[in-house]
Parts: structure tokens; sequence; C-alpha cells
């Protein structure tokens, strides 16, 4: 029974050892998949941004030039008028103010007077844009600035109103920065995407939204964070700065500030010297995207594969159990229910097999005496209950120190593993003996058995299973032409 | 009725005692450790009757804030106001401010004068104030995101720095600086935290970049001091001992200023000329100088005061607020200058 314990552990063993290597096996193709994943979609994850950029940039501009066009469009309508009059223009330039996304819109003569509010008329004077205006070839956009009205940071843009070719004064609209924040805005990365002008000649740029911290309209200059730009796409800052100023059109570039990694690109304002739009947006804000897609297709695979083998484990363990059913059936007695012949020999040929672990041991032949009287007076059902009466009997005594197997019609073996004494076995044997004496059928008439047995000892009689079993044999021989009702040890034979 | 209004004056009483008690504790604390804050002060003679207006400030200690005071406390003489004044004692001590801003309610004032220490942080704790009708008068600082004040009384920077620029394009031309010679402007500043020395920097670059001749460059590397005249001298050095090309300095603020006047002197560079900001005592020397050829841009601090005073009795008074920003200007003082500037100065402390 302990060999049969060790070898369903040994069976276990093999099994868990197969889970695991499957596990590993799963395991080393996720993390490889994850990372092979993971390098291709860093790599199409900035030709991705470079193209939503670009296109950005497209919308941007279209949008801008739209901003611009709302100044030149009424500025032509004014050009178009026969005489004109500043004053009732710019009320009437007052009632568009609802519908459009500028601040505020008026006018300025060519005599410098500002029709326009007070705060309006102190920055136009403030900012110089008198003498600017004045001398407008085409549209004018200034630099953003604060506004006195509203304290908030804007453009101003200017067209020139002509009559009779000659140009007679001009026509401004502010818009806030944040207006042009707002052209960039989509639906995708909306929240992350930053609109700056930048002048690559001074260094300044300046944020046309908040970041949190600085208002739209904050100024700063490359000189302060040059140091702190990596770039990563071979694109030397520097060179993209002096490309803006050739407006050269390949202009995307990929760097990294304070530990974030951005695309950028810029478009080219006509109207505003020396400015352009520049649009920024994180690399890693699609990179964290597809992180979180890779980190749910790992885990989902993972729970998968960890699906996978309880599936295996319960598939196992049915299928153990089965095959295990099936075994015993094969090597059971089905009226004892303890091992037959085939049953008997498969477990000691195990057994013997790895002798190492064996120590002394005996083996036992008994026959039921007489039995085929028993069958003969009593019928086969008593014959039948006299079996299952030895077998019982004979298991719970060598529970736990043998095996029991009936191996014929009366015939029963017993190997006995356990090391015990001759003296020790002669007493077992007196208990069954004494056991079988007092049977009794079911309807109460009693039907005393005995046996007779033949033992040879391990390795003390005989060197292999054949020999032990001869051994035994022997004795049993011995006892039946002794009168049977007694058992005899092979020794004693000598 | 009746039982409503006694129930208001206890609970102004209470108001009024935990006040008493928290000033008091406050006073033994300052006493007892290094100050904290300085607690509200009054700046004028306090008269029964009289508006109360609290003024809150970065810090108190410099000539600056001692002229915006007198500013405000001129105005409100004129106006018959009562002013008390408090301030942190770091620049940036925005929880300072809060508290304060919060005393200010609890002591009811009738408006308030404030500079932002923080332009973010603060900007709710004003706007809330500025929503129960308390007047809000910005001045040196503005606010970011909220336009919950009345009026905002500062230096326009970026063209403070477009002013220095142009002082050392004139400097250089005085000096006959060809326009083919190659010149090189070093740069330092206090700290890149700091808007307002950023704005002169770009100020300085936007000028610059449209006005000076091609040859005439802005070095790429700028030099921060953290506001320690010991560094910005140092910067001063190593400026000098790496650009060779170098014939002009700017100092975008005062630390930086101060640090490249001692620079200049410790390795006696008078052929280096000078661009700075604000009025200290070594700077001053050297714009008066006549071996040197320094300038300086002087803010008008006193107005800031005075104009932000008389704008918060405005509105205390029901007038409209009108414009949210007035830039009270700036200018430069050269050796042209500096006696007129300094005759005016005498004149106003008197």
């Amino acid at each position: 029974m302990k060999k049969q314990h060790n070898n369903k552990s040994q069976s276990n063993s093999e099994y868990l050892r197969l889970l695991a290597g499957y596990m590993i096996f799963c395991l080393i193709v996720l993390v490889v998949v994850a990372f092979l994943l993971s390098r291709y979609i860093r790599n199409n994850n900035t030709t991705q941004i470079n193209n939503i950029l670009s296109l950005m940039s497209e919308k941007v501009n279209t949008s801008f030039e739209m901003m611009v066009d709302y100044t030149t469009e009424a500025a032509d309508i004014i050009s178009a008028q026969k005489e004109i009059d500043f004053e009732e223009n710019y009320e009437e330039l007052q009632k568009t103010l609802r519908d459009m996304p500028y601040v505020s819109i008026g006018m300025l003569s060519a005599d410098g007077t500002v029709y326009g509010s007070d705060g309006e008329k102190m920055d136009i004077e403030k900012q110089g844009f008198v003498e600017i205006a004045s001398q407008l070839d085409g549209v004018y956009i200034s630099e953003p600035y604060r506004s006195s009205v509203t304290a908030g940071n804007m453009i101003t843009i200017f067209a020139p109103v002509h009559q009779s070719g000659r140009q007679v004064g001009s026509l401004f609209a502010t818009y806030y920065l944040e207006t042009i924040q707002n052209l960039a805005n989509t639906n995708v990365l909306s929240d992350q995407t930053t609109v700056l002008l930048m002048n690559p000649y001074s260094g300044n740029f300046v944020n046309c939204s908040s970041d949190g911290t600085n208002p739209p309209g904050t100024w700063s200059n490359l000189r302060l964070i040059q140091k702190d730009i990596k770039c990563l796409n071979g694109y030397d800052y520097d060179v993209w700065v002096e490309d803006m100023k050739n407006n050269a059109t390949d202009n995307i570039i990929n760097f990294q500030l304070n530990g974030i990694s951005y695309s950028q690109a810029y478009i080219h304002i006509k109207g505003m010297n020396n400015w352009q739009l520049v649009i920024r947006i994180p690399i890693a804000e699609l990179s964290d995207t597809m992180q979180r897609f890779i980190i749910s297709v790992s885990v989902c695979a993972g729970l998968l594969v960890l699906a996978t083998i309880v599936v295996a484990a319960i598939l196992y363990h049915n299928e153990h159990n089965k095959s295990e059913k099936l075994k015993n059936l094969s090597n059971a007695d089905p009226l004892t229910k303890i091992l037959n012949r085939r049953g008997f020999e498969g477990t000691l040929k195990k057994m013997f097999n790895n002798k190492a672990e064996l120590g002394k041991s005996t083996y036992m032949f008994l026959d039921v005496d007489l039995f085929k009287n028993v069958n003969d007076q009593y019928g086969h059902e008593a014959g039948d209950y006299v079996l299952c009466a030895v077998s019982s009997i004979l298991e719970e005594t060598f529970k736990d120190t043998g095996i029991v197997g009936r191996v014929g019609g009366d015939e029963f073996n017993v190997f006995i593993y356990a090391p015990l004494t001759v003296e020790e076995i002669d007493s077992l044997l007196a208990a069954v003996r004494a056991r079988l004496s007092e049977l009794v059928l079911k309807d109460g008439t009693p039907l005393p058995i005995s046996f007779s047995g033949g033992l040879a000892r391990y390795p003390q009689d005989a060197k292999d299973l054949t020999e032990l079993v001869n051994c035994a044999d022997q004795a049993l021989y011995y006892v039946k032409e002794h009168g049977r009702k007694n058992h005899f040890w092979y020794s004693d034979l000598k | 009725m009746k039982k409503i209004k006694w129930l208001k004056y206890f609970c102004f009483f209470l108001i009024c005692t935990m006040g008493v008690l928290g000033g008091c504790q406050e006073k033994e604390d300052d006493e007892s450790a290094e100050k904290e804050y300085y607690a509200f002060e009054a700046a004028t003679e306090i008269k029964d009757g009289q508006p109360d207006v609290y003024v809150i400030l970065k810090v108190l200690t410099s000539q600056y804030w001692q002229d915006i005071v007198r500013g405000i406390a001129d105005a409100a003489e004129e106006k018959g106001c009562n002013v008390y004044v408090g301030a942190s004692v770091g620049e940036g001590d925005w929880e300072i401010q809060k508290k304060l801003l919060q005393q200010a309610a609890a002591g009811e004032a009738d408006a308030i004068l404030m500079s932002p220490g923080d332009s973010t942080m603060l900007s709710d704790t004003v706007a809330d104030l500025h929503n129960q009708g308390i007047p809000v008068v910005l001045i040196d600082t503005i606010l970011n995101n909220t336009d919950s004040f009345d009026t905002c009384y500062m230096t326009d920077n970026l063209q403070a720095g477009e002013l220095a620029a142009q002082e050392m394009i004139r400097l250089l031309r005085d000096k006959g600086v060809s326009e083919e010679e190659p010149v090189g402007i070093a740069i330092q500043i206090a700290t890149i935290s700091s808007q307002t020395v950023i704005d002169r920097l770009a100020g300085f670059s936007q000028y610059w970049s449209s006005n000076a001749p091609r040859q005439w460059t802005i070095l790429d590397e700028v030099k921060l001091n953290d506001g320690d005249m010991a560094v910005a001298k140092q910067n001063c050095i190593d400026f000098l001992e790496s650009y060779p090309e170098i014939k002009g300095v700017f100092g975008c603020n005062n630390s930086s200023t101060v640090g490249f006047v001692q620079g200049l002197t410790e390795l006696d560079r008078k052929d280096v000329i000078l661009v700075g900001f604000d009025y200290a005592d070594e700077t001053a020397a050297l714009v008066g100088s006549e071996e040197w050829q320094a300038s300086t841009v002087v803010q008008n601090q006193y107005n800031m005061g005075y104009e932000g005073m008389m704008k918060a009795y405005a509105v205390m008074n029901g007038e409209d607020a009108g414009y949210k920003f007035i830039d009270t200007g700036t200018k430069v003082i050269s050796r042209e200058n500096h006696i007129e500037y300094e005759q005016n100065l005498a004149g106003e402390t008197k």
C-alpha cells in the first residue's frame, strides 16, 4: 500500500512539473509577445503621433486663416463703400460682436484716430499700433500683449481699408489667445495638445492656453529650457529653430523635456512677422494608452492561461479517478473486493523490483480447509459468505502490515511487508484461526472454518520472489500432507 | 427680531475676542521666536469713522516695498482712510498671505490691496472675498485664472525688458561699436520661477531680435543666481572669462544687476556696458560714474501704491473700477538723468 501511495505521489509530482512547465512556457510567451508588441507600438506610435500632428497643424492653419479672414473680409466690405464713414462703420461693426469669435472690433483712420473703447485706445497707443497700422502692406497680426480692459492676453489682427487704391485706415479685431488654442481642439488628445506662438529670432514663445499654473499668454524663452531638451529623432533643436526661420516644410521634431517626450511642429502664420504657431503633443499620452492596452491584454492572456491550467487540472483529476477505478476493477476480486491474482502479483512484482526499499518480509499461502464440503453442504451462497469472511478477517488482521489477495477459489495469499517476527505472525494467525472457528451463517447455523497455511521469509529463506513463493508453497504442501488445520514455516522443513 | 440682533452682537463679540486673543498669541510668538510674518500694523493714523483698508504685501524689508507702502499711506491720508499693513516674510509664502486675507475679512475690511506671493494659489481666496463685495486692488503682481479683482497696478515687464534692450543698443552705439563688429550680450536672472524676470528677459530678447544689428547677439547661455549676490558676482566673472566677445551685460533683477556691478568692478572691465534693473546703491554708483557706461531700469513702485489706494477708495465709493490692468510704467536711469531721479526720490521721501 505504501508503495502504491508512493507511486501515486510520483505520478502527481510529474503532473505538477508538467503544469509548472506549461505555466513557465506561457509566461515566457506572454513576456516575449508583450515586449514585441510594446516595441512595435513604440515605433509605430511616433509615426502615428506625427501623422496626427500633421493633420492637427493643417486644421489649426485653416482655422487661423479663417480668423484672419473675418477681419480682412470686414475690411474689404468697408473698402467697397463709396464714402467711408469710420464712426458709422464702427457702430455697425459692434453689432457683429455677439456672433463672432473676436473680443472687440474697431477701426483706425489714417490720421491716427482710434474708433474703439477707451481701453482699446490706450492699448493701441501703448503697443505702438497706430504707426504700424498706418503703413500696412496686407494683414498684420500683433504680438501677444496684456489687455488693459480685461487683463487677459490677446492678439490683434489689423487689415487695411482702402479707398481709390489708397489706404485710408484699418480695421482691427482682438482675440483672446485661448481662441487659438481652441482651434486645435479635437476629440482626440484635445486636453494634451499645446499651442504656442514662437519667435525663432528672439527665442521667445507664448502659450495659448493655461498649463494649470501659468495663464494663457505667459511668455518664456528657449534659452531657459534649451539645455534640458533632449532630441529623440536625430533632429537637433537648434536646427529645428533655424528651419523655422526658413519655413522649412518637413518640420516635425521629437524631443524630451523634463522627462516627457513630445512631438512638435510649426506652422507659418501669414501677417505675424517672425512668429510661428507651434503645435505640441506629448508622445507619452498615446504610449500610455497603448501600454494600458498591452497590460490589459497580458492580464487577460494570463487569466486565460490560469483558466486553462485549472481546467486541465480538473480534467486530469477526473481522468485519474476514472483510470484508478478501472485499474481497481481489473485488479480486484469481484466477490471479496480484495486483490485478485493479477492485482496481487502485479503489486508484489513492483515491490520486488525495488528491493532496496524492501525489508524483512513474509509470504504466506492460505487455503480454506475442505471448502468444497461447505459448498456441497450449505450451498454456494454459504461458500461465498465464507470466502468474504476470510477476506475481511485477513484484511483487518494485516491492514497496516501487509497485502492480501484471493488467488484462486479458496486460496488466499498474504504478503507481510512489515518486519514482524515469527512469534508475532503466529500470534496473528492464531487470532485469525480463532475468529474463523466461530463463524456463523446468517440463519444462525454455526460454520466453523479452519485453514492451512505455508509461510516463507525473505530474505532468510529465498533471494527472490519466485523462490519465496516456491518455499511458501512447499510449507503449505507439508501442512496439507500432515492433517491441515495448521500453518507451517518453510524454515522448519529443513 | 430683537433676539436676532442680540445674536449678531454676540457673534461679533465672539469674533473680536478670538481675533484679539489670536493677535496676542501672534505677538508673543513673534517676540519669542523668529518672525513668521508681519501681522497687520497701522500705517496711518487710525481714526474712528474712516474706512479700514488692509494691505497684504509679499515682504516689507526692501526699499521697493517701503516705497509702495509710502504711496499707499499718502493716498490714504489724502482720502481719509485707515491703513493696516501686513506681509509674509518670504516672497512666495502664499499660505501666510491667505491667512492675512482671512484676518482682513474677519476685521471687516472696507477694501484690500494685495501683492500676491503666488499668482495661482491665491486666486480662489481673493475671488471669494471679491465676490462677497470687498473691493480688491492688486499691486505689483497679477492673479492668474481669475478676473475677480477690480484692477491690477503693475509694471509691464515685457515692455520694461524692451526698454532695457533699447538702452543697451543706444549705449553700444554711443560707444561707437560698429554694426559689423561681433558683440555678445550676457544675461543673468534670479530664477526661472519668477514670471517677472522671464518677462523682462523675453522683452529684451524680442526687442533685440528686431532692432539690433545681426552681428550683435545675445548669448545662448543664461545664468541663474537664486537672488544670491555672491553667486551673481561669480556668474559675471565666469561669463567674462568664457566669452571674450561680451560687450554688454543685462541683469534682469536687482540681485543680478548688483552681481554684474560687483563682478565688473572687481575685474575693472570698464569696456563692458551694464544695463540692469532697480536702483541699489552699488548700481547707482556705477550709473553715476563718468568712467563706466551703465544704465538701469526703475519701476514706479510709489505710484503703484498711490494709484492702487486711490482706486480702492473710488471702488469703495461705488465708482466703476474701469480697466483691469494698469501699467505703472518704467524708466531708464542713466548718467544723463540720475541726479534728477535721485532728487525726485528725495522729494518723495520727504
